[in-house]
């Protein structure tokens, strides 16, 4: 008899549980509603995790969404505070929808009124994004950093896995982790510190460098890999940071000398150019999708104190024979800072050959700090290059990768509130039609605003990263590290 | 706030400081960096001890009256320079200087930055820089102010009541004892530290 009493007792809660309110007589606004995050009328991939949200400027006793299919299936959420779609069932409705819409009607109960926004659409790619993301979660700050570390996060889902974390070679810094166009089989990043070091993981065998040599300025920075996998651009670099004075700016981080180096793997050779080692600054090597040239931001160096307003940065370019590791003989200017007034830093190929994309900001080559910098597109077939105005925002957009098929790219803005660096993705067309951003979606939605880390660096993986963390230890405190012979060429 | 900020991240434990916090929420609330300032503001108010200071200060975003009806922001505020200079972690005596100097009744910046010069042992600017402070309001000269003062006038003349400074008479004695208890070639630097570990001579000649 009392078993059949839980029975009914569960069997009621389950019934209830399972209820909505019906959304009676809603008042009907005449906008779309300012869900956070921002996914009103957004393109996303197929593959991507649910789009979670909430309204934070409103407040509510109930939030009531409707996710619609053409065919008229639909996820229906109701929720006290925020909502979050079923994961599999999201994934099986944007499976379904490839290259169609749904529609997302939300309603908000509040003093016991119902209203009800215009419908806004989510438009489901026909494009594939790759499997997730690489990025360095770390404080915006200054010189001190506390914990910090490289993870990897499914685009699909909200699973994020440390790959490295300072916390295991406690009061070192990891940064600059890069791939050979996604591949985490060839991965590159640099531990920072007294068991300082540039970790190679090719193939599952890992390697650590000691990439300071007598003839370089510093251990090799700025990584990109060349995409034979024979070797890694890197730029070498004397970084300082100044402090802006004004309040709202706050830090500028700077070179004061720089050149551009090659590191052969095979032959363990970092090698340079007389036309790559200048008295001008020279950073940001990366290297074409068919590997015969390396494009490069290059500056005149100014008085730091005086002058560092001046120093801007132009798009250059040098060939390079893969087969004998030769650079050319002459630089090109593809984008002169005399013709833009402006300081291009990133630039990024995409694979398909079509364009480079890269940040353009006032002065300097750190624009992650520069609350102007904007993504702009450099399409290779004219040399015309725009404004991304469909992604930029008034604050802060800097670092970026291209997946795989070139149709996605992901980029870092501050957009959200001017400082804490979030990732975000749009989709670009055949024809360059760049569509409306999205924030890297979390399981709940109010993620971010407690969140006091920036997403630094985000790169694209076509599948997880497997590091071991034993081995990474092992290597990383026992000091023994191989260092490049170096050459450079007339 | 760089130095909250900074404070903050070189706790041990990778915690987090709630001192920190609140007044990096309270820079960035007179700054007018608003969307920062309610992302720190929304923690504090999760807080019990900070909970009713962070209800008060979360009805001033965005509101410069109320934020200036505050007398200590107000002044603040009033101090934020507008000209942009790039410093360096070593150029702490030029950014003080730029910030005295943009508003020169700024005490508290004319103070950093006279202890800076103390600190670092550059008499040559302290000097050159003390006139600047007759007009904040002192009583009377900061005494280690005085202890330096008298330590340069000393190294121009034996009597030290030949000094341009109003020095007070007990540490001319300090001085005068100092001098001859250095010049005896007999103390040991644990004798001076025990008669003179309190005053700037002893930090300049013994303290790296």
């Amino acid at each position: 008899m009392l078993k059949l009493k839980y029975f009914y007792a569960i069997a009621i809660l389950l019934f209830f549980a399972g209820c909505k309110e019906n959304v009676n007589s809603p008042v009907m606004q005449k906008i779309k509603p300012a869900i956070y995050p921002d996914y009103v009328d957004v393109t996303v991939p197929a593959t991507i995790a649910p789009l979670n949200f909430w309204i934070k400027a409103e407040k509510y006793d109930l939030i009531d969404v409707v996710l619609k299919a053409e065919d008229q299936t639909e996820i229906h959420i109701q929720s006290k505070d925020i909502v979050q779609f079923p994961i599999a069932k999201w994934h099986d409705m944007l499976k379904a929808n490839v290259g169609k819409s749904l529609q997302v009607v939300v309603s908000i109960k509040s003093n016991g009124q119902w209203k009800q926004y215009l419908p806004f659409k989510i438009n489901i790619s026909s494009y594939l994004i790759d499997y997730g993301l690489v990025y360095r979660l770390i404080a915006p700050g200054y010189e001190v950093y506390s914990k910090m570390g490289i993870y990897q996060r499914n685009l699909s889902d909200f699973e994020q896995d440390p790959i490295v974390e300072n916390t295991l070679i406690p009061g070192t810094c990891v940064n600059c982790h890069a791939f050979n166009q996604n591949n985490p089989n060839q991965m590159s990043l640099h531990l920072r510190g007294a068991q300082g070091a540039t970790m190679l993981l090719v193939d599952g065998k890992m390697e650590m460098l000691n990439t300071k040599t007598d003839s370089t300025m510093s251990p090799c920075v700025y990584p990109y890999w060349h995409p034979s996998g024979k070797y890694i651009a890197y730029s070498v670099n004397q970084t300082r940071q100044g402090f802006h004075e004004v309040r709202n700016e706050r830090v500028e981080v700077f070179d004061m000398a720089s050149d551009v180096v090659v590191y052969d793997i095979r032959k363990n050779l970092l090698m340079t150019s007389s036309l790559l080692k200048t008295k001008d600054l020279e950073t940001f090597p990366v290297f074409s999708p068919d590997g015969k040239t390396l494009y490069y931001c290059s500056a005149k160096q100014r008085d730091i104190q005086t002058d560092y307003q001046n120093i801007k940065y132009s798009l250059c370019k040098i060939s390079f024979d893969p087969g004998t590791g030769k650079f050319g003989d002459r630089v090109d200017t593809l984008i002169s800072s005399t013709q833009t007034g402006k300081s291009v830093s990133f630039p990024r190929p995409s694979f398909d050959g079509k364009y480079i994309m890269f940040t353009l900001s006032n002065y300097g080559n750190f624009s992650i700090w520069h609350r102007e910098a904007d993504l702009y597109l450099l399409s290779l077939n004219d040399g015309t290059y725009r404004s991304l105005k469909e992604v930029n925002s008034n604050e802060t957009e800097s670092f970026h990768d291209w997946s795989t098929n070139s149709h996605w790219f992901v980029f870092s803005s501050r957009r959200d509130d001017g400082l804490y660096t979030r990732p975000y993705f749009a989709s670009i067309d055949d024809h360059g039609n760049v569509t409306k951003p999205f924030m890297l979606p979390q399981k709940d939605p109010r993620f971010y605003d407690s969140f006091l880390f920036s997403f630094n660096v985000p790169e694209f993986i076509i599948s997880k990263v497997k590091v071991n963390f034993n081995e990474f230890e092992k290597q990383a405190e026992n000091k023994q590290r191989v260092t490049p012979q170096y050459m450079k060429q007339n | 706030m760089r130095y909250a900020f900074e404070a903050m991240e070189a706790i041990p434990d990778y915690k987090k400081s709630t001192r920190a916090v609140k007044r990096i929420a309270e820079v960035n609330l007179l700054n007018g960096e608003n969307k920062v300032a309610v992302k720190y503001l929304k923690l504090l108010q999760k807080t019990l001890y900070y909970r009713d200071w962070t209800n008060k200060a979360m009805l001033c975003v965005g509101n410069d009256k109320l934020i200036d009806s505050n007398p200590e922001w107000a002044e603040l505020r009033k101090y934020r320079v507008t000209k942009d200079f790039l410093f360096s972690e070593d150029e702490k005596d030029q950014m003080l200087g730029l910030l005295f100097t943009h508003s020169m009744t700024n005490r508290m910046a004319y103070d950093y930055l006279m202890a800076y010069l103390l600190l670092t042992k550059d008499l040559n600017h302290f000097v050159e820089y003390f006139p600047l402070g007759q007009k904040l309001g002192y009583n009377t000269i900061p005494a280690h102010y005085q202890e330096a003062l008298i330590y340069l006038w000393s190294n121009k003349s034996p009597n030290l009541n030949g000094s341009p400074w109003p020095i007070d008479p007990q540490i001319k004695r300090n001085m005068a004892n100092y001098i001859g208890m250095y010049t005896s070639g007999y103390a040991t630097e644990s004798q001076m530290y025990s008669a003179f570990s309190q005053t700037y001579w002893f930090y300049l000649q013994y303290r790296k």
